[in-house]
């Protein structure tokens, strides 16, 4: 069978442009950690919200989204803190977005989501329902306060 | 080709239907971006409400103009390569069911009793007859496929050698995808949804019901592109005064098509809990997979133009480009593909952004979203529908176009309109701008705490975007009513421009036969999908009950509610 | 279908530097998320 130079040609660049890509995003996930979130099993325990300071610098949040709120609405966690955010919803689907820390989860009835960030930067870090959850969808978001450890 | 009057109707029913519809889903499209823009800092406008509108303007354009017109697209392109009619019987029960689809469908949004957007994830529950009118809608265009092969399977005895058509396969391959894509919906829905909604069953497992709707919802986007690329493949060329550089790499690409298209669902899943992200990856490498056959066809058709333009007496690498029939009014087709195929760089090119894995954190569910997609369906596929529905009306019926100066310039407007509102869109996406809000309320409303001014001239772009495009579809509106209603002046005929091969290709068996291609595809699907629904009923809880989009207690609740 | 020269020349060089040109617009994107994914992670 033959096929035309040329569209071999394209054929071959075609596959090195997504070797390279495929590349990237393994060294990307290997030096910063950049992954998707994390599938966890069902469990109850995470349908309380919650926040668990495990140490100074390490913090966990149970955090339940529902029409149409995040509970809980406001976090409180010092620079440099880790926190890990396991998410689930009380009721329909919702979205779960921290823009500028690359967290991006749904909250769905019935299961659990989860993700990790590294607070490095002070300021106040929007938690945005992204995906239509009724007519309060619009209304629907939380903060993050990331502060010095000294102020509350 | 002579055409019986049964066929017509049938086939101007079913280009004009949708176009008559596009004025409310074209009009959805603008107001979202009046809203979006904080120009309104309201619900709802003239009694419908944004999210209900949002509905509309989805299953409108994206469910009811793409289903319609691919199956009118269809009768007609086996008709015309086979030189023979479908079955009428078959067409009159496929548009019937259609039909009715889209009435009980319609019906249910514009009582707002179905404001779930097209993609309806439960618990959010719709009435039990939107589902239902989607359902049928779905069913009625299966109808078409086995008629067709039946057509297929009687051309091919009398000619074995000889290679089945470019547009022919395209027709076929496509609504095997779509056929088999559309099995997982049809589940979701009539198994899942319909007794959930109606109260039957008590839960529903939402992550199941996500699984389902996304092994549909890919392979979705190309049952909308294949139609665009089988015009790409076999008319542009011939509009263009140019030849297809390869057949081959046609049939190639849509035998890719063919097995890659339905695997790769989870790669809008990826932000989704119960789904390893094991199975995540599996699906993003399959997703580059199919990425492939469109960069052939970017190639081939480029070479296509190129090949016409140097016709033409075009020198050097890029001259060919400025000698191709862009505003030629006799040759309308030339724009509408040509604009589509510029906005199909951009909405390919953030398209595999999209799928790549981790990439997807940055903008899933953000603004950017839409701001991709509308480079895609409302792009190549759009200008492709609506170019050739006039086409094929005008054409069939003997009646000269309406207006033809305008209507050369209609996909022009449109493209510059789309480019800006898809700027605006995709910028404040990267802003964290979110998808399917009515930020006119609080994030774009001075007076809310949620005041966002970093989103303002992002959705101010969006709207200018999104008025020029208004401005261009009413346009076509005009002109293609405008065109039903002039006076016949030749004698109708089935007409479709068919593009000459410039190689002139040997048949290949392996790139002629459906059968080595439906095995790969079944054992891919397989191979990627059960991992999947596995991971699914493993990782998943308890089912959820109904919801109302009003209303924070669940359906059932409400009569538990005790009287004093 | 009517005969061709059989010697119709025609390398498709344009089209392949329309296809190089494409493929540098996706790298440029993809690495423009792709560093702005970094800088957020």
């Amino acid at each position: 069978m033959k096929i035309d130079k040329f569209e071999k040609r394209v054929l071959i660049i075609t596959l090195s442009v997504i070797g390279l890509f495929i590349f990237s995003l393994l060294y990307a996930k290997n030096k910063y950690q950049t992954d998707l979130p994390e599938c966890l099993p069902y469990n109850k325990v995470y349908t309380e919200p919650k926040i668990n300071k495990l140490d100074s610098t390490t913090y966990q949040v149970f955090s339940v989204a529902s029409m149409w709120q995040f509970e809980p609405g406001e976090i409180y966690v010092p620079v440099g803190s880790e926190v890990d955010f396991y998410l689930t919803s009380k009721d329909v689907v919702h979205g779960f977005n921290i823009a500028q820390k690359n967290v991006n989860m749904m909250a769905v009835y019935g299961s659990i989501n989860k993700t990790t960030v590294k607070f490095d930067k002070p300021g106040v870090y929007d938690i945005v329902c992204h995906e239509y959850c009724g007519v309060g969808h619009q209304n629907m978001r939380a903060q993050v306060i990331v502060n010095y450890p000294t102020a509350k | 080709m002579q055409v019986s009057k049964t066929f017509k109707r049938i086939i101007y029913l079913e280009l004009a239907i949708p176009v008559a519809l596009l004025i409310i889903g074209i009009y959805h499209g603008l107001m979202q971006t009046v809203y979006r823009a904080g120009v309104l800092h309201q619900t709802s406008f003239l009694k419908l409400d944004y999210y209900q509108g949002l509905t509309l303007h989805g299953v409108i354009n994206a469910l009811v103009l793409t289903t319609f017109f691919a199956v009118a697209f269809g009768h007609a392109t086996m008709a015309f390569y086979f030189k023979k009619e479908p079955n009428k019987k078959l067409m009159w029960l496929s548009f019937w069911l259609m039909l009715t689809g889209v009435l009980l469908a319609a019906a249910t949004m514009l009582m707002g009793k179905a404001s779930v957007l097209y993609t309806f994830y439960p618990p959010l529950k719709a009435h039990p007859l939107f589902y239902l009118g989607a359902a049928l809608l779905i069913v009625g265009s299966w109808v078409p496929l086995f008629d067709w092969v039946r057509m297929y399977n009687a051309w091919k005895k009398e000619n074995p050698e000889i290679k089945t058509p470019l547009a022919v396969l395209g027709t076929l391959i496509n609504f095997i995808i779509w056929f088999m894509c559309t099995l997982a919906v049809a589940y979701e829905v009539l198994v899942l949804l319909i007794p959930w909604s109606m109260g039957w069953t008590k839960t529903v497992n939402v992550n199941l019901a996500r699984t389902l709707f996304w092994f549909f919802g890919h392979a979705l986007v190309y049952f909308w592109l294949l139609p665009a690329y089988i015009m790409f493949y076999t008319i542009l060329p011939k509009v263009a005064g140019g030849k297809l550089y390869s057949d081959l790499a046609g049939r190639i690409a849509l035998f890719l098509f063919l097995i890659f298209s339905i695997p790769v669902g989870v790669h809008h899943q990826y932000s989704d809990p119960t789904i390893t992200r094991g199975v995540k990856f599996f699906h993003g490498l399959l997703t580059y997979g199919v990425a492939i056959p469109s960069f052939i066809t970017a190639f081939t058709i480029a070479a296509s133009l190129e090949y016409a333009g140097r016709k033409r007496g075009a020198k050097g690498l890029f001259g060919w480009m400025a000698k191709l029939p862009y505003l030629n009014k006799d040759k309308f087709l030339f724009g509408y593909f040509i604009c589509g195929l510029i906005l199909f760089i951009f909405g390919g090119v953030t398209g595999i952004i999209n799928s790549s894995y981790s990439l997807n954190n940055v903008i899933h569910n953000t603004a950017w979203l839409p701001g991709h997609f509308h480079m895609t369906v409302a792009g190549p596929v759009f200008l492709g529908i609506v170019g050739m529905s006039l086409y094929l009306y005008a054409r069939m019926s003997g009646k000269k176009i309406f207006m033809p100066s305008v209507n050369a310039i209609i996909p022009y407007l449109w493209m510059i309109g789309m480019l800006i509102f898809s700027f605006g869109m995709s910028w404040g996406g990267l802003r964290g701008e979110p998808r399917r809000t009515n930020l006119g309320i609080s994030y774009l409303n001075p007076e809310s705490a949620q005041f966002r001014p970093d989103w303002v001239p992002t959705t101010t772009i969006a709207l200018l975007g999104g008025f020029i495009m208004f401005l261009a579809g009413m346009l076509f509106v005009v002109v293609f009513f405008g065109t039903i209603f002039k006076k016949k002046t030749e004698e109708g005929e089935l007409d479709i421009p068919v593009a000459e091969a410039f190689h002139d290709e040997k048949r290949v068996p392996l790139f002629d036969r459906f059968k080595p291609w439906l095995v790969a595809m079944i054992v891919i699907i397989l191979l990627a999908y059960i991992p999947a629904l596995i991971n699914v009923n493993k990782n998943s809880g308890p089912g959820a009950p109904r919801y109302n989009i009003d209303n924070p207690m669940p359906l059932e609740n409400k009569t538990e509610t005790v009287k004093p | 279908m009517e005969p061709q020269e059989k010697k119709e020349k025609f390398t498709p060089k344009g089209a392949m530097a329309f296809f190089i040109a494409l493929v540098v617009l996706s790298l440029l994107f993809w690495y423009g998320i792709y560093s702005l994914m970094i800088e957020r992670s």
